[in-house]
């Protein structure tokens, strides 16, 4: 059975059909909503809440795009709502890194860890994109349609997201270089 | 290629969604601009750094606390689909049964008053047959009273017969007192003298007065027909602006029906002791009988004056007037003067209490509104579930 026909017999209901199709995506989307709120935890919450809004909402969908990109939107919108709310509760504790030494910074895992959080620091929307693009590695037009913009606003986004990210990175010492050489390699 | 259009397009490059061309001079540029070269290097690693972001995995629980989840929705969607259509009726069916019962009330106050109009005439109707059947009645009486002009017991029986019959003339006396401010009293006065000429009336007396700050009051005791009392009180008080209003009525039925049958009696009396008197022979019963006699016309001839009275009374209403003018009189007009200052602020006023008179009327009619618009919103709803 092609999705299609599970997408048909899930829309009456059918859980297993439903299972059948998002264990295609649920780690995508797990993935996606992760980088998004950058806490684990939360992520999973959102997920299962992301596939049981699928669920009960699945007969609202035509079939227009391809259910890969309608599952993205939804988990887009609802970790934008949670980080909406989660603003307003808490405010992201700046953690002061005292390991950004150029030494360091050969560490993988601290390199990773700088990005993240450059990540993290950029408006919502350019994350988004960013996230969707290199992480996800989507296409423009899929993008355009899961964030619901049209392709020269994800366009635009990805570019400046793109500056933005590596003129803050180039403030950190030594960092830009040390990555660049390590790209060359 | 230059190198701003080449920082433009560089990112879209990196993800080659551009057309080959494109794709051939950004090379070419980069092949010789060692800053765009540069510029190029360091997106691409950041862009590879996120490439490389190593994939987190769902926990392998994961799917059997989603299956959970999803027969717990799927147990809510049925209850739901079943439960959400017969309320969504039932709170149409209750959105329909008030706006009709409104519309209902509505209609009713129209016909109640399309009622009270016909009742009116039909009163206006009985009233002129109970004066017709009066009118029978006391021919009727007439004759009556010549068959029982001998039996005074009868007469009695007959009075009696009277105060059982609903359908005699109720006597009823009507008196009002209005005062009424106006912007001239005189106007005034003129439009009651022309009402009264209208209904047969007349003015009993008129009296004026000015205070000091030349403001005029005039008193009038206005007699009208008692039939036209209702239409009087009601041009009346379209003059101006009424202050007081006391409308008093006597029902003097009893009294007057007591002392007519009185009346009755003691001309019977009369004609017994004419008879007597014909009868008499000696000088002494002669006297006796005419000292009696005299007794019974003084009384019988004081009873008609109060009859006379009463009818005058209950045919005939007062009205009690007095118009008080707001405005003292002034001969010249001065354009600067206090009461020019006045004239702003009623001007202020008035248009104050217009436009929260027009709001008062906007919100009545918008609460008038709301079971329909409660209606349209939910045939909207209705509309929306059907087409999906």
């Amino acid at each position: 059975m092609d999705e299609k026909q599970l997408l048909l017999k899930a829309q009456e209901g059918d859980i297993e059909s439903f299972e059948n199709v998002i264990s295609n995506y649920q780690n995508y989307i797990y993935n996606v909503i992760y980088r998004l709120v950058d806490v684990k935890e939360d992520a999973l919450d959102l997920t299962q809440e992301t596939l049981i809004k699928a669920y009960i909402n699945l007969k609202k969908f035509k079939g227009n795009s391809e259910f890969k990109t309608w599952l993205y939107r939804i988990a887009v919108n609802v970790s934008h709502d949670f980080i909406r709310k989660k603003k307003g509760v808490e405010e992201h504790l700046e953690e002061i890194s005292d390991f950004r030494t150029p030494e360091n910074i050969f560490d993988d895992k601290v390199t990773r860890k700088i990005i993240i959080d450059e990540l993290n620091k950029l408006k919502r929307e350019y994350k988004t994109v960013l996230i969707l693009r290199d992480i996800e590695g989507l296409t423009y037009n899929e993008i355009a349609e899961i964030t619901n913009t049209n392709i020269g606003t994800v366009k635009s986004r990805i570019s400046r997201a793109r500056n933005i990210l590596k003129e803050n990175l180039k403030k950190i010492p030594g960092f830009i270089n040390v990555v660049g050489e390590r790209g060359q390699i | 290629m230059q190198c701003s259009k080449v920082k433009k397009l560089i990112n879209f490059y990196m993800d080659k969604e551009l057309s080959k061309r494109q794709m051939e001079e950004i090379k070419g540029h980069l092949a010789l601009c060692t800053e765009c070269k540069n510029d190029y290097y360091e997106l691409e690693s950041i862009k590879k750094l996120l490439q490389d972001m190593t994939p987190v995995e769902l926990p392998s629980n994961f799917n059997d606390m989603l299956h959970a989840k999803l027969l717990e929705e799927k147990k809510n969607l049925e209850s739901r689909r079943s439960y959400k259509k017969p309320i969504k009726i039932k709170f149409r069916i209750a959105a329909a049964v008030i706006a009709s019962l409104f519309i209902l009330s509505l209609g009713f106050k129209l016909f109640e008053n399309k009622i009270n109009n016909v009742g009116v005439t039909e009163t206006a109707l009985s009233t002129k047959s109970a004066v017709n059947y009066s009118s029978k009645t006391s021919i009727s009486s007439g004759k009556a009273a010549s068959d029982l002009k001998k039996d005074a017991s009868q007469a009695n029986a007959f009075d009696l017969n009277r105060g059982l019959d609903p359908d005699y003339k109720r006597k009823i006396t009507k008196d009002a007192t209005i005062s009424i401010e106006t912007d001239s009293a005189d106007e005034c006065y003129n439009k009651i003298l022309n009402i009264s000429k209208q209904y047969n009336g007349y003015i009993e007396s008129s009296s004026e007065s000015s205070t000091s700050d030349n403001k005029k009051t005039i008193n009038v005791v206005l007699k009208i027909p008692s039939n036209d009392f209702e239409d009087v009180i009601a041009s009346i008080k379209s003059l101006g602006d009424v202050k007081t209003i006391r409308i008093n009525s006597n029902d003097i039925t009893e009294q007057y029906y007591d002392v007519e049958s009185r009346i009755k009696n003691l001309e019977i009396q009369e004609e017994k002791l004419q008879e007597l008197l014909k009868k008499a022979s000696n000088i002494s019963d002669i006297l006796q009988v005419e000292d009696k006699l005299n007794e019974v016309m003084t009384q019988i001839d004081s009873y008609k004056n109060q009859i006379k009275i009463w009818d005058n009374m209950t045919s005939m209403s007062t009205i009690n007037l007095t118009f008080v003018s707001t405005k003292p009189q002034t001969k010249i007009s001065k354009i600067f003067s206090t009461s020019f200052l006045n004239d702003i602020l009623n001007a202020g006023s008035k248009s104050l209490n217009i436009f929260f008179e027009f709001l008062k009327y906007v919100f009545i009619i918008s609460i008038y509104l709301l079971p329909f618009s409660i209606l349209a919103y939910l045939i909207y709803v209705g509309y929306k579930l059907f087409k999906k």
